[in-house]
């Protein structure tokens, strides 16, 4: 649920109001981008024009599929996008799938306020309508993170609920590298890989059985999340014990909520395997160092066991600007159950 | 609706409204204890902030209520008010169907025409989830957080001397709003801690017993300002910090407060001492980094504003909200 609204420039052009709102056709996504780009380069001096390959990525390579509804004025232009990134999901072992909405946007230079509302509010009622549901193809639960414009808006049209705010973890390199190192067990082996892991399957089913719901991490969402995505770089270790799998993580170097450092994107060690998390936690700091950052930044829900076992190793916890919001399409999967047993992490999100 | 007058609560109506309220508390808690008139007084006539109280009544009785109370607030630079919503309630007999949630509604929304938005900024509580569903769809209660609470285990230990320079306050003085005005800057938004404020909110408390230390130099000046209880929060049976008031500038201050909280909490014999700041504050690391972790709660605050200046969104990146502005401790 990002999105942006911002003030038309020269309402002076702002003379067709005509839309159509429709679904995604194959050869949008020259008029998407070029709308995007032009709707987020007036907004962001930092922005970067998305490629068509970033594109293809996001919306057309993703396992989880992908949601557009489309505001399409008289002459073709993109004027309102509704989107979001399918997510296979497992409910109590179930597999469903959730979305997160992203780079949802309405053109400032389309029309004047409220015919520019309307056709991001329809284009949006059309996305809920088709995409949100129990059926095949539809999300049970959307979600996001969205800035304040797009939850107004969101909120009284499209039925958006607070799910929690959103704190950090937050540990310096050095004190995690000190308390890490003085615990390791020699028997992990802890080493960087550039491929999936086979026995992936094994240990993520082990990693999910005690969470509600959880976004499936296998080789298609690995592969496609980490390794072949356009224009970043992520690296991932694995912990073994006598050849076994006992964990996997996931860094970028970046920044989140604008503080820089080694970014934990994903985290699949199951509960009980302390020393694996350990040797992980430590390979997360020393590789963090070595690119020049100071700190491990991660995020965990905080109603889950990880969130304090985070905290006992290093970590505290550190406000961010960020809120979570969903909407639940089916009775059985309230907004809080929802908070209290969804597991994410920063890689279920598109904020890295 | 129209079987019911609804207005501003009136003295003459108080008896009528304890009846109601101990009739619809008792029903689902076996450890109910009937709320006296003096107790009632207590919340509602002696609040130096005044009484937020509106009432539905069937005939002469009161069968459904939604009250607040009052905070004032320093808001840019002048006297607010936030009120937290408490006790409201619709008797049994008055709940059919719709009709609970429309006369709960219909309550609070007198309320909010006569208060909302012209003195009170914003109406906030913990709501549980039926209320918060209610209230999110029927009187525009937004998440202004999902709490935290900040809490250190305790090693068991024999009880020791409080620290040089801290004892218990028995009442308040106006070194109270001296202390705040020194603190209210870095508070953002705050309630305005004086002696009338925390007189009535701790030493007068008709029910509770809280322990308040102050921290003062040499020329009994008074530096710092924490009030202990041992309380059910998060857990059944924890020592709480329920306020905090202490420069940010003076470790020196708050090393030695903290210090004798964890002494009140091991002469209480509680096992660990938990508090809840705002994770905007300074404060939340500064007690972070002295063996607090982070816990979740199932608590939400809630507000209804009447402004996008002073919405949901400003509150959580404002507010200065401990346990003592609300009423769980």
């Amino acid at each position: 649920m990002r999105s942006r609204h911002v003030r038309s420039s020269d309402r002076r052009s702002a003379v067709n109001e005509a839309f159509e709102v429709r679904g995604h056709r194959a050869g949008d996504e020259i008029a998407i981008l070029e709308a995007f780009n032009r709707v987020f380069a007036r907004i962001d001096e930092h922005f970067v024009p998305r490629t068509r390959d970033e594109w293809r990525w996001e919306f057309q390579a993703n396992p989880g599929g992908s949601r557009i509804s489309l505001a399409v004025a008289t002459d073709g232009r993109v004027v309102a996008q509704y989107a979001g990134i399918g997510q296979r999901v497992l409910i109590d072992g179930r597999a469903s799938s959730f979305s997160q909405s992203v780079d949802s946007f309405v053109d400032p230079d389309f029309a004047l306020g409220l015919a520019r509302s309307r056709a991001f509010v329809r284009a949006g009622e059309l996305y809920a309508a088709t995409f949100g549901g129990a059926g095949v193809g539809q999300d049970e639960v959307m979600w996001g993170l969205p800035v304040p414009s797009a939850l107004r808006i969101g909120r009284r049209a499209l039925g958006y609920e607070a799910l929690r705010t959103l704190t950090r973890l937050e540990a310096p390199v050095d004190v995690l590298v000190g308390r890490l190192d003085a615990q390791s067990a020699s028997e992990i082996e802890v080493r960087e890989t550039t491929r999936v892991p086979d026995e992936l399957a094994q240990l993520f089913a082990r990693f999910a059985e005690p969470f509600g719901y959880v976004a499936i991490r296998d080789r298609a969402l690995l592969e496609w999340r980490y390794l072949r995505r356009p224009g970043r770089s992520y690296r991932i270790a694995i912990a073994r014990r006598a050849g076994s799998l006992l964990g996997l993580v996931v860094l970028a170097i970046g920044a989140f909520d604008r503080v820089r450092g080694g970014l934990l994107c994903d985290w699949i060690v199951p509960r009980g395997e302390d020393s694996a998390a350990r040797a992980l936690l430590a390979w997360l700091a020393r590789t963090t160092r070595a690119a020049g950052e100071s700190r491990v930044i991660a995020l965990a829900p905080d109603t889950s066991a990880e969130w304090l076992a985070f905290q006992r190793a290093g970590f505290k916890v550190r406000d961010t600007s960020y809120l979570v919001v969903a909407r639940s399409y089916v009775r059985s999967i309230g907004i809080d159950d929802l908070r209290r047993r969804w597991w994410w992490t920063l890689g279920d999100t598109d904020l890295v | 609706m129209g079987d019911y007058e609804i207005r501003e609560l009136e003295l003459r109506d108080v008896d009528s409204l304890l009846e109601c309220f101990n009739a619809v508390f008792s029903r689902d808690d076996a450890s109910f204890r009937p709320r006296t008139r003096a107790e009632w007084s207590w919340a509602f006539e002696q609040n130096p902030a005044g009484r937020r109280a509106f009432v539905a009544l069937d005939g002469e009785h009161v069968v459904a209520q939604f009250a607040a109370i009052p905070e004032r607030v320093w808001v840019d630079g002048r006297e607010r008010v936030f009120s937290q919503g408490v006790d409201s309630m619709v008797h049994p007999d008055h709940r059919v169907g719709l009709k609970h949630a429309s006369l709960f509604v219909a309550t609070a929304r007198a309320c909010f025409a006569k208060y909302g938005g012209s003195t009170d900024v914003a109406y906030y509580g913990l709501p549980v989830d039926a209320a918060w569903r209610i209230g999110h769809r029927m009187l525009g209660y937004e998440l202004v957080r999902t709490e935290l609470a900040l809490v250190r285990e305790l090693a068991s230990a024999p009880p020791s001397a409080m620290p040089s320079g801290v004892a218990e306050i028995a009442r308040f003085d106006e070194q109270t709003k001296w202390l705040w005005d020194r603190c209210a800057d870095e508070l953002r938004v705050s309630a305005i801690r004086d002696a009338a404020h925390f007189n009535w909110r701790f030493v007068d408390h008709p029910r509770a017993r809280y322990t308040c230390l102050g921290a003062r130099d040499e020329h009994g000046v008074l530096r710092g300002v924490a009030v202990f209880r041992r309380a059910k929060f998060v857990l059944d049976d924890l020592g709480v910090l329920v306020e905090w008031l202490v420069p940010s500038g003076e470790p020196e201050v708050a090393d030695a407060l903290l210090a004798a909280l964890v002494e009140c909490a091991r002469r209480e014999r509680s096992s660990a001492l938990a508090a809840l700041v705002p994770p905007w504050s300074s404060w939340f690391a500064w007690f972070q980094e002295r063996g607090f972790l982070v816990h979740p709660t199932d608590y939400r605050l809630a507000s209804v504003t009447f402004g996008r200046a002073h919405d949901e969104a400003w509150l959580r990146e404002n507010w200065w909200l401990q346990l003592s502005d609300t009423d769980l401790v």
